[in-house]
């Protein structure tokens, strides 16, 4: 299963896997920067339309770049469409969707939708999001509706739990060891047939490392009994020998599961000695 | 506390500078932010990077820093204060900007409201033009540009943050390094609850999560959680930013800090 799920990882990154829309949620705490370097990474020979509505600095690996702070959606499209390369595969990356309005989101992700294309859009989820009179949900979650694959960044953080981590981003003060090469990654697939596959990677960017993610299991506390020696006048520790004794005895319950239940959940009574049982009183039957 | 601590230089990067010539050289263009709240005033630190933008020296924070004679211009657009506020402080660092020709000043407050921006109610085309004027005075690329309170223009005009975030991105373009200097006070001005888009709050939250996207380096500055100490004024934080420097690597840092009152800055390891 853990197999299955750095393969399906490596060949979503290097855009093998069949999934038109990557959406990327990033923070503050960790941004989309190093995931977006560990696609182009796994995917050469792609043709990478970047659309920049937030970056001043076209990136190394774009084969197209288009300032879209000053274009229209529909010049987006138009320049994304006519940019699509016949031969190699071609991935669309928009820098930041938080740009877009809710109610013109989805025509935007449609315009630009071509089975040539794998289309990667970036959402900042610390965004504050605007409340709307109507029950039309925001840009967010319609965006996790459309999305084929999601990918949430979060940072690997030691020192912080996540409530403080939050309390501290939440009034802009970044804390230090953020938005580091190595981050936190849930992913979410959804297969043809509607079924979502979701699971957490530790990613490495540096060395392009990817392994499961394991929660950390409390560690059972261990008996000490040191602590229990000079308490009182009494014994209240036990020897080796004692606590080998202590482990095999066999509970009662365990025992009735062998010997009685293997009857296939009949009730069965055994008759001890002491037992006062006439066959001819009906009132004796003890069922 | 504090005196029981060596006094350290502060740096930025891992180069043990302030603002690394490589970043100034750079093809690239780099924003860093330095926010700030009531009652920890970023003022001493400005001074102090003009000074090591003009000539690489940092007298009142850095005692390591080597001269470099006429390093880069400098531009100081600033929404809170006049020229003269600057050419005052900047006094203590052994600068004389008032006869400085590789600094230039661009006041965004003396008359902001009385002919920059003359109607607030309706202050796209106004705020464009000036941050047009200010985008002109950037005559050379390397040269270190700084930006202070420009949320200023959100909460006392109807423009939108992606207005403010247009106009400072046309500054970025035209130089290597821009810094942003903004409050960023509690729940004031910062809240990430707000939903109403017509509020202030969430017109500064949505700005500066947004800005702070864009950044490579932030800069905080806070006052202590525990409470008012006589010898300690605040923390800086120095922190990564969501875009990496490509030549250099951003020291990550937290210090507290103690201006004292003949205005030289203490610095401690936290």
């Amino acid at each position: 299963m853990s197999q299955n799920s750095v393969v399906l990882l490596t060949r979503l990154l290097s855009l093998k896997e069949s999934s038109s829309f990557y959406l990327v949620l990033d923070s503050l705490a960790q941004s989309s920067y190093y995931l977006i370097q560990e696609i182009v990474h796994n995917s050469p020979n792609t043709n990478i339309i970047y659309l920049s509505y937030e970056t001043i600095n076209r990136p190394k690996y774009a084969t197209e770049f288009l300032d879209c702070t000053e274009t229209t959606p529909d010049n987006v499209a138009k320049f994304v469409q006519s940019n699509v390369s016949k031969t190699n595969k071609t991935l669309v990356i928009i820098d930041s969707l938080n740009y877009i309005p809710s109610e013109e989101i989805t025509a935007f992700i449609t315009k630009l939708a071509n089975p040539l294309i794998t289309l990667l859009g970036v959402f900042h989820t610390n965004c504050p999001i605007p409340q709307q009179n109507t029950s039309y949900p925001n840009t967010a979650t319609l965006l996790t509706y459309i999305a084929t694959t999601i990918f949430e960044i979060e940072p690997i953080v030691s020192v912080l739990t996540e409530e403080e981590l939050y309390g501290k981003v939440s009034r802009l003060n970044i804390p230090v060891n953020l938005n580091s090469p190595q981050f936190k990654l849930v992913l979410t697939n959804r297969r043809k047939s509607g079924r979502s596959l979701i699971y957490t990677f530790i990613i490495d960017t540096a060395t392009h490392a990817y392994e499961i993610f394991k929660q950390h299991e409390e560690e059972e506390p261990i008996e000490d009994e040191r602590l229990l020696k000079d308490l009182t006048t009494f014994n209240l520790t036990t020897s080796n020998k004692q606590r080998l004794a202590r482990e095999q005895v066999e509970l009662p319950y365990m025992e009735a599961q062998e010997s009685l239940g293997s009857a296939g959940g009949a009730i069965v009574y055994e008759f001890e000695k002491d037992d006062d049982y006439d066959e001819e009183d009906p009132y004796e039957d003890p069922f | 506390m504090s005196s029981n601590q060596p006094q350290q230089d502060l740096i930025f990067f891992t180069d043990n500078s302030l603002i690394p010539s490589d970043v100034l050289s750079s093809q690239a263009s780099y924003l860093s932010i330095i926010t700030h709240v009531q009652g920890t005033s970023p003022t001493w630190l400005i001074n102090s990077l003009i000074e090591t933008a003009l000539m690489g020296t940092a007298s009142v924070v850095n005692s390591d820093l080597k001269r470099i004679p006429k390093r880069s211009n400098v531009l100081v657009a600033s929404f809170s204060h006049p020229h003269e506020f600057y050419v005052r402080n900047c006094k203590k660092n052994g600068l004389d900007l008032s006869s400085n020709p590789q600094f230039e000043f661009v006041d965004c407050f003396s008359t902001l409201f009385t002919e920059l921006v003359s109607k607030p109610s309706d202050a796209k085309r106004d705020v464009d033009a000036l941050f047009d004027k200010i985008v002109k005075r950037v005559t050379n690329p390397n040269m270190a540009v700084f930006i202070e309170a420009p949320e200023t223009l959100l909460y006392a005009t109807n423009i939108s943050s992606s207005d403010l975030l247009f106009n400072l991105t046309k500054i970025n373009k035209n130089c290597r390094q821009l810094y942003v200097i903004s409050s960023k006070d509690y729940p004031q001005y910062v809240d990430f609850d707000t939903t109403n888009p017509q509020d202030v709050s969430f017109k500064t939250t949505d700005f500066l999560v947004k800005l702070h996207h864009r950044s490579s380096l932030n800069i905080t500055l806070e006052p202590l959680s525990t409470g008012r100490a006589k010898d300690i004024t605040g923390s800086i934080t120095i922190s990564r930013g969501s875009i990496p420097y490509e030549t250099v690597k951003v020291n990550e840092r937290e210090y507290i800090y103690h201006v004292t009152k003949d205005s030289n800055v203490k610095l401690y390891f936290r």
